[in-house]
């Protein structure tokens, strides 16, 4: 029951998204009723697809990710995926010379994937909170350092100031081909996903034990870390890195499931798509002379959310 | 008497050498040895961890080609680590070791190990020795035919060591199953029906406690001897 009334919130929510400002659309409508369809479905539509889409998927992939590392500080950000996936794409599009979204979308996953591989190999999975906390942070840094050093050396002059919206997360001016380049990857990776949630409540109790059930954890371990990666790489390579939002979702979700870290997947999901849609619509209800990209509202609310769990951990730990 | 179950070549690699055994149902079996000997390597192996090699069968039923639901009915493991990684409730944890919801198992369980004043509180803060008892509950709460609980009784007071002992043993007589059980405390030996005694990554001696305890084997292996102010150093 409660699922369905936060779907239906996330609808409305959607829906409002999508019709706002309704001033500019019903004023398109007056001259000319083509002008208010394109308007809708070519400007608007990629747009809230996108917001919802992304910020379920970050959603999803943080609880996917926070139940395997055991760890309720991973996530795509914090775990360097995202920063992987803008190299991905960033090396794709300014090195490779790819314009093609599905071929950008792949360059996303694999750098996300690459990613993920490498803090593997640094921290291990059932690694303590610092380690995972160190170990993405390098991951992050040197993503971030080649990035920058790709965009730096790129052949276009123009690469910084044209990558600046895109990687620092933003839903406009995107295509319905590109929406489906990010999403349907996405949706198919956080599909898969969201059928390993009961394998990954079991995996609280510890690998030998849900080796013991007949699983196979570390095959599993391997699946969740490729499809988070396809799913945020995906959405990164389209729309850039939104920081947080994986991070938090899980967190807040996990409130609703009594801690069960694989149960709180479709609420994380579901939280993620609403602070997305959320922080792209306050952001447009503000006018502004400049476009702020979303990724930077959804840090700068992330910051001190995130800052209130790390506190509470701490007080947690202390009793 | 038909046995429970049977491994075959069970092992992990370069901890426990291909070792075969039989258990019998009722059995409860004591697995004895010195640190690093192979105890848990052995219970792994037989709870067919993803590095557990050889096969097994319960009742029958080739363990590694069933799936979870079927797993659970057959055996149900609990590890020698105390840790919680996530702060599910105690009844949650409880509930993990189930299949299916089973409200009046949960409340016999909280009931039999005493955690009616704890079932609402995240695990993750309980004491160590209240862990152990939560997650004895969940590995006995699917009333699987095999228990393999690496050792279960450490971190406990000595009420809850001989309570457990008592629960472990009317859960398999009532459920007419087995349990094999890795303890460290050699006092304690006497109340299992079969005694294990595993070193160097294989079983040296099997047989009643009196037996195993009486060996060659135990003696080499413990490196300790009875005397007459109970065990002492072997010289």
């Amino acid at each position: 029951m409660r699922i369905f009334v936060a779907l239906l919130v996330l609808l409305v929510v959607a829906a409002l998204h999508l019709l706002s400002p309704f001033g500019s659309l019903a004023a398109a409508q007056t001259i000319d009723s083509a002008l208010a369809s394109t308007l809708l479905v070519e400007l608007r539509l990629p747009r809230t697809l996108l917001a919802l889409g992304y910020g379920a998927t970050l959603g999803i992939t943080g609880a996917a990710l926070q139940a395997l590392f055991a760890n309720p500080l991973a996530s795509p950000d914090i775990t360097g995926s995202s920063s992987g996936a803008a190299l991905g794409a960033v090396f794709a599009s300014y090195w490779l010379g790819l314009t093609n979204p599905v071929l950008l979308a792949t360059a996303g996953a694999l750098g996300a994937g690459l990613a993920l591989l490498l803090l593997l190999a640094l921290a291990g999975r059932r690694t303590d909170k610092v380690a995972l906390l160190l170990a993405g942070l390098a991951v992050s840094l040197a993503a971030g350092a080649a990035t920058s050093l790709l965009l730096a050396l790129a052949p276009s002059p123009f690469a910084f100031y044209d990558s600046f919206e895109w990687l620092m997360g933003s839903f406009t001016d995107r295509s319905l081909t590109q929406a489906a380049a990010a999403l349907i990857p996405a949706v198919i990776a956080c599909a898969v996903l969201l059928r390993r949630a009961g394998a990954l409540d079991l995996m609280a109790m510890g690998d030998d034990v849900l080796a013991s059930l007949g699983h196979r954890p570390r095959r599993l371990g391997i699946e969740i870390i490729c499809l988070s990666a396809i799913a945020v790489g995906a959405c990164v390579s389209v729309c850039g890195a939104i920081g947080f939002v994986g991070l938090i979702a899980p967190v807040l979700a996990r409130r609703l499931t009594r801690g069960h870290p694989g149960r709180a997947l479709v609420p994380a999901g579901v939280i993620g798509g609403l602070l997305v849609l959320l922080a792209d619509l306050a952001l447009r209800s503000i006018p502004l002379d400049q476009a702020i990209p979303v990724g930077v509202v959804t840090t700068l609310i992330g910051t001190p959310i995130f800052i209130f769990v790390l506190l509470s951990m701490r007080k947690r730990m202390a009793s | 008497m038909t046995s429970l179950a049977k491994a075959r070549g069970v092992g992990i690699a370069a901890r426990l050498a291909a070792t075969d055994l039989a258990i019998e149902p009722g059995q409860m079996v004591a697995v004895i040895g010195p640190n690093g000997g192979g105890k848990t390597s052995l219970l792994r192996a037989l709870a067919r961890t993803e590095d557990a090699l050889g096969a097994m069968t319960i009742d029958g039923q080739d363990v590694d080609a069933t799936n979870e639901p079927q797993r659970r009915r057959l055996l149900a493991f609990l590890p020698a680590t105390r840790e919680a990684t996530w702060p599910v409730t105690v009844a949650d944890y409880l509930n993990f070791g189930l299949d299916l919801p089973d409200p009046a198992r949960i409340d016999e369980l909280i009931d039999l190990l005493e955690l009616a004043p704890l079932f609402a509180r995240p695990i993750d803060l309980l004491s160590t020795g209240e862990r152990a008892r939560a997650m004895l509950g969940r590995a006995i709460a699917g009333k699987a035919r095999l228990l393999l609980l690496d050792e279960p009784l450490s971190n406990l007071d000595p009420y809850w060591v001989i309570q457990t002992m008592e629960i472990v043993r009317r859960e398999i007589a009532t459920n007419h199953s087995a349990a094999l059980v890795s303890v460290h405390d050699l006092g304690m030996v006497a109340r299992f029906d079969r005694v294990l005694l595993v070193s160097d990554g294989a079983i040296i001696a099997d047989g009643t406690s009196a037996a195993v305890l009486a060996s060659e084997q135990f003696g080499s292996a413990f490196r300790v001897e009875r005397g007459d102010g109970g065990w002492a150093i072997r010289k």
